[in-house]
């Protein structure tokens, strides 16, 4: 794999490149799915290519293929090079990489359970004890429940004398249960919505949620929601959960500080930001409850990595500090649009046909104090929400909505009744800073998503984030169903 | 991209090394080139080719799958063994897995296809290259330059079946009762956004070749959004008459789909609601999937192999039937539409070719016969809600206009849409001319009109 990649690195110097980096990326997957009873999917995926990035006349070029033989490998080089020659034609100025010391390491997550060793029947046994105790419920529709499994090797070269090698292992496990009545439909998931948690870690992950034992009380819930009453619209106060959070972490903070997009390269499709770079430093992104960093350092985090996929090694960061906004998401190309010598190391291409482009990687809010409970009694009159079910951001990353699987209303510190369709939408700073309490470190989770969009062509990235609950006054809530 | 040989020969060896009782493989990918632009310059310029190879093994009662971007013998063998391996792990299915019989095309369906130009006719999004992407983009640009504007967007060009987010639809099938199946297109795309400091205007051009782009005419249509929509006026929320642009529209119906799924109706999970003749929209609406549409110019075969058919899912108003994938259709007596998924997958079908017939006005034809109201251009970040209304929520983006007296009168500030789009559909006043749009986020492509609808909400406003 190295000296094809350093024949691409050569090809593409003798077209005329000044800069070249080359990413070999295997990847392999095994999905499993029990619905209904019945196992609606075993698959399992092999995946290899590579990936040619080059620097030509200021200006960049990519290329990639399947085919992982040395004529081929030059001609992508010589490929990339063409690209670039024709992106010069229609550049602004040259691109300019903040430096990064050439790093020559291995990097592996660590695990104890190969999930790739586990025998598929056991994987299936879960699934269908977890299928068979939900579908115990009266009431239910469609128990469907999936693990994913996901390990990718990737080595890294560069024409300044990188050559860094990578093994990411990722685990996943879910499941939702539906009620569906009199054109009612209700759902409820654990750990979390749109196919669970998911986390860089081997196949301990599974055994570290009572999957089975939870299975009956999602699915009652599911059941319960067909009856409860629907959420009422007005201002109130909320809190949110963990899993929620973590989402709005994601579509309101680590979204809007990818700095590729604040200069503009999203402009098209994802859109651009609020965070603009004049605001770095003196904007009050949230109350002085709200910290948040971004980290690719995180045990078990989706984001967590040895190096991103420029060579840059893992870091961990600031991004609020007591409601202050600080910090952005960078890479070489961006690090000086800000003042920052050197790049954050966020750049991430989602495999090896596409060019990495800078994402999230962990985006965590600091846990703050207390649990759970404790901000429950604390609170007078409220809608406590939990497990995300729909959201929708505006192209800046102000204008937002949510809406969760599952709402209790609190009065006088008790949940008092189910609420079902729960939403609330607000404007992003407005929003954090109405935040006056965030929940301690216990009930604190790292959660992570694998689905994040950005990019043309699309990307899709995994990202964590941690959270604990938090409470938020005065919101918007039930605009989706006014009438 | 392969072509038919190519195919045929990496199909064939795929079933010569299959140890099952019945297998079934796919070729899915292709290439794809795209150039992206921002800030007036070319930021990003990528190319890919990726064909990948999946076998489904069934083994008496049960079935497993393996996919590989391998096609090299050994590639192919690991593949088929692992199918195997997981076909062999699993449990029994019932009713037991099997691959679709080979059948003839019919008649009609191959008349409307030749009246089309044929399977993949007019594919040359090849020869849309890099400098040639290039030229567009510099025409694009040259044109928001001289409007004192920025632009930023993206010039593809793709062959075979590789969709913008890697997502692979098959272009080859071939099972061990002797279907083979073949489909070749291309396609190529330029979207643009001219931004100015308080405004922007987008559109999106899909053709099969760069030959039916009309470069400078959409960068023209960009500016003058963007020029129009300067200095946004507020507006309230509350429930106006729109006039949606084909975007729009494309983004509403694709949240319509998956209720025509008859795993997911039988299911109890569909809009539907079980029901069936059922009024969804007024008699303006009818919705088809057709995948023989000159517009379409489709791939005429779902993900087993099985011949799409043509079925009018929405007929004025009212649903009358749904797409069928062929294990619902064999579980429930039904013939199968040819809609199927790829196996495995816990879903079933899904149509794939929307059509919504439209009339004969332009979209200025509806400004102007629209008293008062918003002129929306695209739909961001479109999420449902609520399934079984089909409530959507989503923001306006990149040109939204207010009508007054059938001329648009100034921009206004983008707003916040919740809106069910079942009922929204009852209060279509208005049907443009049918065109080949897109929704605006993965680009599903669909043939639809631009709609007038009266009473449609929107719930807050943004403050750009």
């Amino acid at each position: 794999m190295r000296s094809f990649a350093l024949e691409a690195l050569e090809e593409a110097r003798s077209a005329g490149a000044d800069y070249a980096d080359v990413r070999f990326v295997e990847t392999a997957r095994e999905e499993i799915g029990v619905k209904n009873g019945r196992v609606a999917l075993v698959t399992r995926t092999d995946d290899r290519g590579f990936g040619v990035r080059v620097l030509a006349r200021g200006a960049w070029g990519f290329s990639s293929s399947a085919i992982p033989s040395r004529d081929e490998a030059r001609r992508v080089a010589r490929e990339a090079v063409e690209i670039a020659h024709a992106s010069a034609r229609l550049a602004e100025r040259p691109v300019a990489l903040a430096p990064v010391e050439p790093i020559v390491a291995t990097w592996r997550t660590p695990f104890r359970l190969d999930p790739f060793e586990v025998p598929l029947e056991e994987k299936i046994d879960l699934l269908f004890s977890i299928d068979e105790a939900a579908r115990r419920v009266m009431g239910v529709t469609v128990v469907q429940g999936e693990m994913s499994f996901r390990r990718i090797r990737k080595a890294f070269v560069s024409t300044e004398g990188a050559a860094i090698e990578q093994e990411i292992l990722r685990s996943g496990i879910g499941y939702a249960v539906t009620a569906v009545r009199a054109g009612d439909l209700q759902v409820r998931s654990y750990p979390n919505s749109f196919g669970g948690q998911f986390q860089t870690k081997g196949y301990e992950l599974i055994g570290e949620w009572p999957l089975v034992a939870e299975a009956e009380r999602v699915a009652s819930e599911a059941v319960a929601l067909l009856s409860a009453e629907q959420c009422p619209s007005g201002a109130r106060d909320i809190i949110l959960d963990s899993s929620q959070l973590a989402l709005q972490v994601h579509e309101s903070c680590g979204h809007p500080i990818e700095l590729d997009r604040v200069l503009g390269a999203e402009a098209n499709y994802a859109g651009k930001s609020f965070l603009t770079p004049d605001l770095l430093g003196s904007f009050r992104y949230g109350s002085p409850a709200v910290s948040i960093e971004a980290s690719a350092l995180t045990p078990g985090g989706v984001g967590t990595y040895g190096f991103d996929d420029e060579g840059v090694p893992a870091q961990r960061w600031e991004i609020v500090r007591d409601g202050l906004f600080t910090g952005y998401l960078t890479s070489r190309e961006t690090a000086a649009a800000i003042g920052e010598p050197a790049s954050r190391g966020t750049m991430r291409a989602d495999s090896w046909n596409r060019l990495p482009i800078i994402r999230m990687n962990n985006v965590n809010l600091r846990p703050g104090a207390g649990t759970l409970d404790e901000l429950i009694r604390d609170t007078e009159d409220g809608i406590y929400m939990e497990t995300n079910r729909s959201w929708s951001i505006d192209q800046l990353r102000l204008n937002f909505q949510f809406g969760t699987e599952i709402g209790w209303e609190i009065k006088k510190g008790k949940r008092v009744r189910m609420l079902k369709n729960p939403t609330y939408g607000g404007t992003t700073p407005e929003f954090w800073r109405a935040c006056d309490a965030v929940c301690g470190a216990d009930e604190w989770v790292l959660w992570g998503l694998t689905s994040c969009g950005k990019g043309q062509p699309g990307q899709l990235a995994e990202t964590g984030h941690g959270a604990a609950p938090a409470r938020f006054r005065k919101i918007a809530v039930g605009a989706a169903y006014a009438r | 991209m392969l072509d038919r040989v190519e195919a045929e020969e990496v199909l064939g060896r795929a079933l010569a090394a299959s140890e099952a009782d019945a297998a079934e493989a796919l070729l899915s990918g292709g290439a794809l080139a795209l150039t992206r632009f921002a800030e007036n310059a070319i930021h990003q310029n990528v190319a890919e080719r990726n064909v990948v190879l999946s076998i489904r093994s069934v083994i008496g009662r049960r079935s497993g799958s393996a996919t590989t971007n391998r096609l090299d013998p050994e590639g192919i063998r690991a593949a088929a063994r692992r199918s195997e391996s997981a076909a062999r792990a699993t449990r029994d299915e019932d009713p037991p897995p099997d691959v679709a019989a080979p059948a003839a095309r019919s008649e009609e369906g191959a008349a409307r296809l030749a009246t089309a130009g044929g399977v993949g006719a007019g594919s040359d999004g090849a020869s849309w290259g890099p400098r040639e992407r290039q030229e567009a983009v510099a025409s694009v640009v040259s044109c928001c330059r001289r409007a004192g504007l920025t632009a930023a967007g993206f010039a593809l060009s793709a062959e075979g079946e590789l969709s913008d987010y890697g997502e692979h639809a098959a272009f080859a099938v071939a099972n061990s009762r002797g279907l083979s199946a073949y489909h070749r297109r291309g396609r190529v795309m330029l979207s643009a956004t001219a931004m100015d400091a308080t405004s922007s205007g987008w559109v999106l051009g899909i053709a099969r070749g760069p030959v039916g782009l009309a470069v400078d005419r959409l960068a023209e249509t960009a500016v003058e959004k963007a020029v129009a929509s300067r200095d946004p006026k507020p507006l309230p929320p509350g429930r106006y008459t729109v006039v949606l642009e084909p975007a729009p529209v494309a983004s509403l119906v694709e949240f319509l789909l998956p209720g025509f799924n008859a795993r997911a109706f039988h299911e109890g999970r569909s809009f539907l609601a079980g029901q069936l003749p059922r009024t969804i929209g007024n008699d303006a609406f009818t919705l088809l999937d057709d995948h023989a549409h000159p517009l379409h110019a489709g791939k005429p075969f779902d993900e087993e192999g099985v011949p799409r058919k043509r079925v009018v899912l929405v007929d004025r108003g009212v649903a009358r039937a749904l797409v069928w994938d062929r294990r619902t259709a064999a579980e429930r007596g039904a013939e199968p539409t040819g809609h199927g998924l790829r196996l495995p997958n816990a879903e079933g079908a899904a149509p794939a070719y929307p059509v919504v017939p439209g009339g004969v006005e332009s979209v200025e034809d509806l400004v102007r016969s629209t008293r008062r109201g918003i002129l929306v251009t695209r739909l961001w970040y479109v999420r449902v809600v609520d399934p079984m209304r089909v409530i959507v929520t989503a923001m306006t983006r990149d040109g939204t206009f207010w009508i007054e007296n059938g001329r648009i009168a100034h921009g206004v500030r983008n707003l916040r849409v919740n809106e069910s789009v079942v009922e929204a559909f009852g209060r279509i006043s208005g049907v443009g001319r049918e065109a080949l749009s897109a929704s605006s986020e993965r680009a599903v492509a669909m043939v639809v009109p631009a709609l007038r609808i009266e009473d449609f909400q929107f719930t807050s406003e943004a403050s750009f």
